[in-house]
């Protein structure tokens, strides 16, 4: 039997924030920007007698708290609490949500409350707030009312989608140890130079020769030489944003990759890559598999340009169109395949170590990199070619795994947001709740439809082993 | 608080308050945002110091009138001949007066009909007597007097506004503050211009160059005591600058030049000179077009000067000076060429390159200093004129270093400065700042703005002048250095690269790897378990 709820009525808003006597002395702080559908990128730590604790960090969370970002709710900035936190304060631009009535499973509200029609019916709230920008109010949720089944359904319908959420959870983790892997078996090799020697032994602490380098002011292998950057790149793609819209001769469509789009497609947030038309005359820009993709304008006092991902058959496979980079990037092609991955550590040390902000031409607001002139200037060691590919085929496969992982990914999440609204609005019940097991009514499985996302859950499960 | 501050407090909040109370004044008589009111707040201001400054060194020289209430009277029963030889006795820094000419002189005739007309004639009286000291020069040689005819800029009851603004004058009296310095005077003069000095201001926007960048400059030029000295600034706006640098050199010991395109701030520049105890500089102020018509010159020649300073307009519509520009005879003072003008943003053209070439030619041979604020894009620009002006200063040796300042320390503006610092003087290394991550942002209205602290300000200089090389934040490097790295002047394309690693044993390597198996397989366990799982649900589903 389902009945009618009322937010307000089930569950205690904005519940409790911190007094001044309460506060620990080490505050973890939860802002609105940095929980991002049910993900915290960070959390930042504040030494409460020593900094200044920015005060919107205030409310008090608990387990099975849901978090509501009151401020552009298409921005989807939510999520629930659900393993012990401690010390920690959440911005008051969150409205929190505690569940205080038995009937109702937080998870399942949870999920009742992301739905993407209901974000959309928040967000034409929020636009229409006298605020300088579009949010809503607390009132605004706790008014929501839904209907509910009994608990122990409730119970089965979180689990179907949140064993979803947690296999993407888990591919993730499973995608952080494999580039942990590879980036120390390349610091292992080429920063402190023990790759394999002729005996299959460390090279340096074996007794390798090491010569020292004047330009590079350190010790390199006997044999390597130092040379630009530049000497590992054939040649490079300027980027391309096209039209919108079909027209004229503007008829290849392509999916764009901006500056935003790079972590995501280095599998560190979403891509939300948008679909383009360029000139047919263009198609030489298309990216290939060994291409690199480098921003070349952007960044931010703190970050700078320079964020770079690359293509391999993978990354090609995850999106529907041909790919292409938008001006504010550029693409580059190597001339040696199998430097590709030595490129990618290399270029990506540089980048964490932040040699680029050097390399930027600031004028106004935007950053512009300097990028032939880096590439020109900046002296590096060529490794041996042996050892290179070496390392191309070992971290070659790492890599299609990591980006096989974010394929499946990506398909769990569209099969999760295809689910969710036909699993809370009872078109699609989970057949073995006891209390409404009709089975004669079932008109249709579910598995017919979905039979080719499921076969592929299963058979990548297989490339594990 | 030291005693000092203490005593100097009631003047700065006294002065300040008589400033707002003449604001107030035009306001109440219509002249609020009024283009014309900041002509009158300088000006009546200027004259109330200007009397106040006759009535301390008259004391000064007749210790007699010191204490006598009825001074002004006194001093208008003296004999002509008597009164005229005090003229020579004065400094030349203090307007001469006529007992007439004395605000407690007017303060009495408040009554009398056409008030205004009187105060207006005592105004044009002063400016006329003191024309020789006090009048800025236009480029063709026009004088620019001390005062306008200020009633006649409000349109009724011109008797009651100059009644009400002389009423202001006389509550409190200067006299106390002429032994005040430069600090002083510099605070009082940008609390004065504050609201006539927003890039509000049209055409020539006179942004007020940040006290950071001011003491920098004028604490790098100048490290150690000197004197007679010449300094310029082809670009003066209101002087910050100059007054910055004049007070670092000490005013007796310099004279100022300078030259600038708007008659608003070669106003202002006279009032900061009057307050600064730089009268008799005041013939070098010079209103005009410095890159069309240079004022300043020498047997038909660029004049040098032994310092320069500017904070030169970054871009402007210079269109249709273009034509001058390319002239023969400028050919060697615009060696790098003349900026692009862009077609579709004419006002975008990047004009500071011309002052940047100006001043390299007004830099006294072989011993010139000079100060330049330009864009950050000018350090690294890969072509074209920018890129020409760098290689002459380093091919030709006269570069001491570069300051990049961090981001938004103008208010104004979000554009990064740099501040370029020349000398011709210098044959050995160069010393380049990245002071980008220094700084603190504070709201300013609806802008963000980054403010230095005092110990940022000093780290700065001391790191410049001592020619140091500090992680991540300096670097000296030689001319050929620069060279080989394409003329950048970017102090981040010379740090070294220090990447913290720490070399690991091969037992070391050998334990992360199977700790990332070992992590790796329960992971891909708790996947497969999941992926079961997830399956026995699809299963499970049923479409209604």
């Amino acid at each position: 039997m389902s009945k009618t709820i009322q937010i307000n009525e089930i569950a205690i808003l904005n519940k409790e924030t911190y007094k001044k006597s309460e506060i620990p002395k080490t505050l973890y702080y939860l802002d609105t920007g940095s929980l991002t559908k049910n993900k915290i990128e960070s959390l930042q730590e504040f030494n409460t007698s020593k900094d200044k604790v920015p005060s919107r960090a205030q409310r008090k969370v608990q387990i099975n708290t849901i978090l509501y970002s009151t401020v552009r709710p298409n921005q989807e900035h939510y999520g629930i609490i659900e393993n012990e936190i401690e010390d920690v304060a959440v911005s008051t631009g969150f409205t929190t949500i505690d569940v205080d009535n038995e009937n109702v499973y937080p998870k399942y509200l949870y999920y009742m409350l992301t739905q993407n029609h209901l974000t959309e019916y928040l967000h034409s709230i929020a636009q229409n707030s006298v605020s300088s920008y579009p949010s809503i109010s607390s009132n605004d949720l706790g008014s929501l009312t839904f209907d509910i089944p009994e608990i122990e359904i409730q119970k089965q319908i979180a689990k179907v989608l949140s064993n979803i959420d947690a296999k993407i959870e888990v591919n993730n983790k499973i995608n952080q140890e494999l580039e942990a892997m590879v980036k120390t078996l390349y610091d292992y090799w080429f920063v402190q130079f023990d790759f394999p020697d002729a005996n299959g032994k460390p090279y340096k602490s074996s007794g390798g020769k090491m010569v020292f380098n004047e330009e590079l002011k350190r010790e390199i292998p006997e044999g390597w030489e130092v040379d630009a950057l530049s000497t590992w790149i054939k040649n490079d793609k300027s980027g391309d944003w096209g039209k919108a819209e079909e027209q004229g001769n503007y008829i290849n469509k392509v999916s764009c990759i901006r500056g935003a789009d790079l972590n995501g497609l280095n599998g560190k947030g979403v891509v939300k890559s948008p679909t383009r038309f360029v000139l047919e005359k263009n198609s030489h820009k298309l990216l290939e598999i060994g291409d690199f993709i480098i921003e070349i304008s952007g960044g931010s006092p703190t970050q700078s340009t320079g964020r770079m991902a690359f293509i391999t058959k993978e990354t090609l496979e995850r999106f529907e169109n041909p790919l292409i980079c938008s001006n504010f990037c550029k693409a580059v092609t190597l001339k040696d395949e199998k430097a590709l991955y030595n490129f990618a550590y290399l270029w990506n040390r540089l980048y964490d170590a932040d040699v680029l902000f050097g390399w930027e031409g600031k004028t106004s607001g935007i950053k512009n990199l300097l990028f032939e002139s880096f590439v020109t200037n900046y002296q590096v060691a060529n490794p041996d070619s042996i050892i290179m590919e070496q390392f191309y085929n070992k971290a070659k496969p790492i890599h299609s795994q990591i980006q096989t992982n974010l394929k499946q990914n990506q398909k769990l999440s569209e099969l999760r947001d295809w689910l969710l609204p036909m699993l809370m609005n009872g078109q699609v019940r989970v057949a073995h709740s006891h209390t409404e097991g009709n089975l004669a009514k079932v008109k249709q499985s579910y598995k017919v439809n979905t039979k080719t996302d499921l076969g592929r859950v299963a058979e990548e499960g297989e490339t594990y082993n | 608080m030291t005693k000092e501050d203490i005593n100097k407090q009631p003047f700065v909040t006294r002065t300040k308050a008589l400033i707002d109370e003449l604001k107030a004044v035009c306001a109440s008589y219509g002249l609020g945002n009024d283009g014309n009111e900041f002509k009158i707040i300088s000006q009546i201001f200027l004259y109330k110091f200007l009397n106040d400054k006759f009535a301390y060194e008259i004391k000064q020289l007749k210790p007699e009138l010191a204490n006598n209430d009825h001074w002004e009277a006194e001093l208008a029963n003296m004999k002509d001949s008597d009164y005229n030889m005090l003229q020579f006795q004065l400094g030349e820094a203090t307007a001469f007066l006529k007992p007439h000419h004395l605000i407690g002189y007017l303060f009495e005739r408040q009554n009398e009909p056409d008030f205004a007309k009187l105060v207006d004639d005592t105004l044009i009286d002063i400016a006329v007597l003191n024309n020789d000291l006090f009048a800025v020069k236009t480029e063709d040689g026009q004088k620019i007097q001390l005062f306008d005819r200020l009633t006649e800029y409000v349109s009724s009851k011109r008797d009651g506004f100059a009644v009400a603004l002389l009423n202001k004058l006389v509550i409190f009296n200067f006299e106390n503050i002429m032994g005040e310095g430069f600090d002083f005077f510099s605070t009082i003069f940008e609390y004065l211009i504050k609201d006539y000095n927003s890039d509000a201001g049209g055409k020539y926007a006179e942004y007020y160059t940040p006290h950071a960048v001011s003491k920098i400059i004028a604490n790098i030029l100048v490290p150690e005591p000197t004197s007679n000295v010449t300094i310029y600034d082809p670009s003066a706006g209101s002087g910050t600058l100059l007054m910055n640098l004049a007070h670092a050199i000490g005013a007796d010991k310099c004279t100022v030049y300078s030259q600038d395109i708007s008659q608003k701030s070669s106003n202002l520049l006279r009032l900061n000179l009057v307050l600064n105890n730089l009268v008799h500089s005041i013939e070098n102020v010079i209103q005009g077009n410095t890159m069309t018509d240079p004022y300043h010159k020498k047997d038909n020649k660029l004049r040098q000067f032994d310092y320069i300073v500017s904070n030169p307009p970054f871009k402007l519509d210079f269109s249709d000076d273009v034509d001058t520009l390319n002239k023969k005879e400028n050919k060697t003072r615009f060696f790098a060429g003349i900026p692009n003008v862009p077609k579709k943003a004419k006002d975008k053209m990047a004009i500071y390159t011309l002052f940047l070439q100006h001043i390299i030619h007004s830099m006294r041979a072989g011993t010139g200093k000079a100060a330049i604020v330009v864009p950050t894009g000018f350090i690294t620009a890969q072509s074209g004129v920018d890129k020409k002006i760098r290689q002459k200063i380093v091919d030709g040796k006269m570069l001491a270093g570069v300051v990049s300042m961090p981001s938004n320390i103008f208010a104004t503006t979000g554009t990064n400065v740099s501040i370029v610092f020349m000398d011709a003087a210098n044959k050995e290394d160069v010393v380049l700042i990245d002071a980008s991550n220094l700084g603190t942002t504070v709201k300013e209205g609806k802008n963000q703005k980054t403010e230095l602290i005092d110990v940022e300000e000093d780290q700065i200089i001391d790191t410049f002048t001592k020619k140091e090389a500090k992680d991540d934040f300096s670097v000296v490097v030689s001319y050929e250095e620069i060279k080989a790295k394409n003329y950048s002047l970017s102090a981040g394309q010379y740090f070294e690269v220090k990447i913290e690693y720490i070399d690991i044993t091969a037992e070391e390597f050998a334990s992360k790897m199977d700790s990332f198996e070992s992590n790796l397989e329960t992971l891909f366990t708790e996947s497969r378990d999941l992926e079961n799982e997830i399956q026995d649900n699809l299963k499970s589903l049923r479409y209604e």
